[in-house]
């Protein structure tokens, strides 16, 4: 009867590790799906920032330069 | 009332003595079975639930993040649009100061123009040493010139002043035996090729 008791303690003990280890897994799973997106690359080019200010003053600059 | 210890305490080590012995398969049964059945639901219905609404949600977060990013550069060439047809017409300026391909007549016949004010020019090298082919690229140059040091100074300002982008790196004075000056001047001047991106 002692034996029977130890075995069914054990098994539950184990299936409690399981849902753990499986809930972990999961859980790395759906962050690695969040962080890992399956959008094709956009070109660093295209994304670029772009910096709208035109310095102006240079032409103005150049003007005054010999031709 | 007086509470009968002895009495509950036997009672509880008889409950223990019952407990311990009935076969605890049977106790937990319903609890292995339940955790049984999270752990099937958990692998095979929740994990893909899961992970594909994981990956949705990175990738609409992506998706955004794109969107702004490229709603803020239509936004500044939007800006930059209106700011260009204002100077649309000195726009010429630009390609005068670094013009696409290298263009050595124009360097060669600026140098020539720096001599025809009274100063004596010669010997204009023009090189174009080992050329990249693709972003900024430069041509180097010399002249050799004669006259007093103010000629030698304005030749050098002209230089430096010119609308074409140029730079003198080098400058050697020297006085022959009859007293005039002659200098020999080394610079750079800039040119892009088509394909050049800052």
């Amino acid at each position: 009867m002692r034996k029977t008791h130890s075995y069914d303690r054990d098994i539950v003990a184990l299936l409690v590790i399981t849902l753990v280890t499986l809930s972990s897994w999961v859980g790395f799973e759906v962050y690695r799906a969040f962080t890992n997106t399956n959008i094709p690359d956009v070109s660093a080019r295209l994304m670029r920032p772009l910096d709208p200010a035109l310095n102006t003053a240079l032409l103005s600059a150049l003007k005054s330069r010999l031709p | 009332m007086a509470v009968d210890y002895k009495n509950s305490l036997a009672r509880y080590r008889k409950y223990l003595q019952v407990a311990g012995k009935r076969p605890l398969f049977r106790a937990t049964l319903f609890v292995i079975l339940s955790l049984l059945l999270l752990i099937i639901l958990v692998f095979f219905a929740l994990r893909p639930t899961f992970t594909t609404i994981g990956g949705l949600v990175g990738d609409i977060r992506t998706k955004k993040e794109i969107l702004a990013r490229l709603d803020a550069k239509i936004s500044n060439m939007q800006k930059m649009v209106s700011t260009y047809q204002g100077i649309q017409n000195e726009i010429y300026l630009l390609d005068e100061a670094l013009p696409i391909g290298s263009q050595f007549s124009v360097v060669g016949n600026y140098l020539q123009s720096i001599g025809a004010e009274n100063i004596n020019l010669s010997d204009i090298n023009l090189s174009s040493g080992t050329l990249p082919t693709e972003g900024l690229s430069e041509i180097g140059f010399s002249l050799s010139v004669t006259g007093s040091f103010s000629q030698i100074r304005d030749s050098l300002s002209k230089i430096e002043n010119s609308r074409r982008l140029m730079s003198v790196t080098d400058v050697l004075i020297s006085k022959n035996p009859s007293g005039i000056l002659n200098a020999n001047i080394k610079g750079t001047a800039y040119f892009v090729f088509e394909n050049y991106e800052p």
